[in-house]
C-alpha cells in the first residue's frame, strides 16, 4: 500500500504560486505607482500642516486661554460666553447677513443680467468680455482704495459726477445708512467677473433649438428667459448661489480697508470683529470661538453644496 | 477736556464718561462737525489718512503723539520746519506714552538680571547720553524730536544735561515743539484702562455717530457706549 503525504506537493503549489502572483502584482502596482504615491503623500503632508492641523488647533484654542508664553488653560465655554456677552457679537452677524443679502441681490442679478448682454452680443464680445472680467485681475486692497477714493465725500469721482450734473453729493461710507450698501457696490463691480464668465458658459450650453422653438411659439424676450434660460441654468445658478453664500459671509478686506467697521459700526461684520478679537484685543481664545462659529453656519451652506452637486453627479 | 474714560470703583472698573464732561466733548464734537465744519466732511479716517493728508498739505491740525513728526517727514515728504506741536488745550489731561523691553519670561533669574542690567547701561544710562545722541546726529538722524509724554525717570540734574546734550545736537527745528514741552509738566497724565482696545473701539462708534449724522443723539450714545464699555469692563480677567 503507498503511504501517499496528507497533503500533496501538487496540491500545495498551485495556493503559493497565488500568493506569490499577488505580492508580484501589488510590487508591480506599486512601483509603477510610486510617482503617484509620493505625490499623494507631500500633499497629504502639505494639507495635515497647512489646513487640518490649524483647524484642530482653531478647534482646541476656542476652549483655551492662550497668550503664547505660559501653558494654555483650559477655560470650557468662557470664550464663547464672552463672545455673547459682546454687544458687537450680534451687531457683526446682523451686519453680516444684510451683506451677504445685499451681495446676493446684487452679486447675483449683475452678472446673470451681463452674462445674458454679452450672450446676446455679436459685436466685440472678446472685449466686451475683457471689460468685464478685468477688476478681478486687481488685488482686492487696490480695488478698495481706488473705490476709498471714488466714494470721497469732498473730491470723490462719485460726488464729482453728481455736482457736475447738479445734484447734491451723498455721504457714501461716512454715513450709517449708505456704508454698507457701499461696500456692495465695491464687492460686486471687483467679482461678478468670474461669475458672469461662468454664467456665460452656462448660457453657452443651451440648445439655439430651445429658442428658436420658443420664438417659433411667440415667445417675447422675457417668456425665452423665463421658460428656457432659467431651467436650462438652475443648476449652474444654484451652486453659484451657495458659493456665494459662502464668499460673501466671509467678507473682511471691504469694511478693513475703506470703514473699519464705522460709522457706528454699521459695518463691522463677523470677520472684521475675529480680527480685532485676535489682533487687536490679543485674545486669541475668543477669536478662535468666533471662527469655530462661522466655521459651523458656512458648514451648513458647504453641506447643501456637496449634497447638490452629488445628486448632479448621480 | 477733563474726564476719564474709566474709573476704578473698588475692585471693579467701570465706565464714566456718561456725564457732563462726556456730553461737553461730544457737543464740541458735534460743533466742530455741523456748525464749522472745522472737522470736514470726510470722516473714518485712520492714522495713516491723516498723516498723509498732512504730508500733503491738506490737513491744518491733528491729534497724536509727537513720534508723528517723523512719519511725516520719512513717509509722507514733509518738512520738519513746516511742523510744531503743542499740549492739549486746558492742560486738564492726557494718554500716558511710553517704552517697552521685553525679557523672555522663560529665562532664568540670573539671565533676566544681566538683561535688566544690560538695558540700564545701554538705554538708562547719563555716561551715555552724549555718545548715544551724537551718533544719531552724525548718522544724519533727526535729534531734538519729542517723544510721547512719558513719566521721565531722570530729574534734577541728570535731566538737565539729558536736555542740554539734546540741545547741542539738535538738527529740527526744537524750536517749535516749545509749547508743548512747557505744558508737559503741567499735564495732567492718565494711563489706559484695562481691555483699553474694546473701550476705543465702543468710543470710536460714538464719535464716528457724532461726526457723521447731524441728529445724533448724544445721550443716548453716551448711554449705549458706558453700557458696552462696563461689559467689557466687567470681563477683565
Amino acid at each position: 500500500m503507498l503511504d501517499w503525504p496528507a497533503v500533496t506537493p501538487r496540491a500545495g503549489r498551485p495556493a503559493a504560486s497565488a500568493a506569490e502572483r499577488r505580492r508580484a502584482r501589488l510590487k508591480r502596482r506599486l512601483r509603477e505607482n510610486l510617482t503617484a504615491y509620493t505625490l499623494l503623500c507631500a500633499a497629504l503632508v502639505v494639507f495635515a500642516m497647512f489646513s487640518w492641523y490649524p483647524i484642530v488647533r482653531g478647534v482646541l484654542l476656542s476652549f483655551q486661554q492662550v497668550d503664547f508664553v505660559n501653558p494654555p488653560t483650559w477655560v470650557g465655554f468662557d470664550n464663547f460666553m464672552r463672545l455673547f456677552a459682546d454687544p458687537l457679537f450680534g451687531v457683526a452677524w446682523r451686519n453680516t447677513l444684510l451683506f451677504t443679502a445685499f451681495a446676493l441681490v446684487f452679486g447675483f442679478l449683475v452678472p446673470f443680467l451681463a452674462a445674458v448682454l454679452l450672450n446676446e452680443l455679436r459685436h466685440a464680445r472678446a472685449y466686451f468680455r475683457l471689460a468685464v472680467y478685468l477688476p478681478v485681475m486687481l488685488p482686492p486692497v487696490v480695488t478698495a482704495l481706488m473705490w476709498k477714493w471714488f466714494y470721497d465725500p469732498g473730491p470723490g469721482l462719485f460726488n464729482s459726477a453728481l455736482n457736475a450734473v447738479g445734484l447734491p453729493g451723498l455721504q457714501w461710507l461716512d454715513s450709517s445708512t449708505t456704508a454698507m450698501l457701499s461696500l456692495v457696490f465695491v464687492s460686486t463691480w471687483a467679482n461678478m467677473g468670474s461669475t458672469t464668465l461662468i454664467y456665460l458658459a452656462a448660457l453657452q450650453t443651451i440648445p439655439g433649438e430651445l429658442y428658436e422653438a420658443a420664438e417659433l411659439d411667440g415667445a417675447g424676450m422675457w417668456r425665452r428667459l423665463r421658460h428656457v434660460t432659467f431651467p436650462q441654468t438652475r443648476f449652474v445658478l444654484l451652486v453659484l448661489l451657495l458659493l456665494q453664500v459662502v464668499a460673501t459671509m466671509q467678507v473682511f478686506t471691504e469694511p478693513y480697508v475703506m470703514t473699519g467697521g464705522g460709522p457706528d459700526d454699521s459695518t463691522v461684520t463677523v470677520l472684521l470683529l475675529l480680527y480685532r478679537y485676535a489682533f487687536v484685543y490679543n485674545d486669541f481664545g475668543s477669536a478662535s470661538a468666533m471662527s469655530l462659529l462661522l466655521f459651523v453656519a458656512l458648514g451648513v451652506f458647504s453641506a447643501m453644496y456637496v449634497r447638490l452637486t452629488r445628486r448632479a453627479d448621480d | 477736556m477733563g474726564g476719564d474714560i474709566a474709573r476704578k470703583d473698588g475692585d471693579k472698573w467701570v465706565a464714566d464718561f456718561d456725564n457732563d464732561k462726556g456730553r461737553a466733548a461730544l457737543n464740541h464734537l458735534h460743533a466742530m462737525r455741523w456748525d464749522d465744519n472745522s472737522m470736514g466732511s470726510k470722516q473714518l479716517l485712520q492714522d495713516v489718512d491723516v498723516q498723509r493728508m498732512m504730508g500733503a498739505g491738506q490737513l491744518g491740525m491733528y491729534m497724536a503723539a509727537p513720534d508723528n513728526v517723523p512719519v511725516l517727514v520719512k513717509q509722507f515728504n514733509g518738512k520738519y520746519e513746516d511742523y510744531g506741536i503743542a499740549g492739549m488745550p486746558g492742560t486738564q489731561g492726557t494718554l500716558l506714552g511710553g517704552e517697552g523691553y521685553m525679557i523672555n519670561p522663560k529665562a532664568s533669574a540670573a539671565k533676566i538680571k544681566a538683561g535688566l542690567e544690560w538695558i540700564q547701561w545701554k538705554y538708562l544710562n547719563p555716561d551715555r547720553f552724549d555718545k548715544h545722541v551724537k551718533q544719531y546726529a552724525d548718522g544724519k538722524q533727526p535729534v531734538g524730536l519729542l517723544t510721547e509724554p512719558t513719566p521721565d525717570i531722570w530729574q534734577g540734574a541728570v535731566r538737565d544735561q539729558q536736555l542740554a546734550v539734546k540741545k547741542k545736537y539738535a538738527n529740527v527745528p526744537a524750536e517749535n515743539y516749545q509749547s508743548y514741552v512747557d505744558t508737559a509738566d503741567k499735564i495732567k497724565g492718565s494711563i489706559e484702562p484695562p481691555n483699553a482696545q474694546q473701550i476705543y473701539a465702543a468710543l470710536d462708534s460714538v464719535m464716528q455717530a457724532v461726526l457723521t449724522d447731524r441728529n445724533a443723539n448724544i445721550d443716548q450714545l453716551l448711554g449705549s457706549a458706558q453700557s458696552k464699555v462696563n461689559s467689557v469692563l466687567a470681563q477683565v480677567r
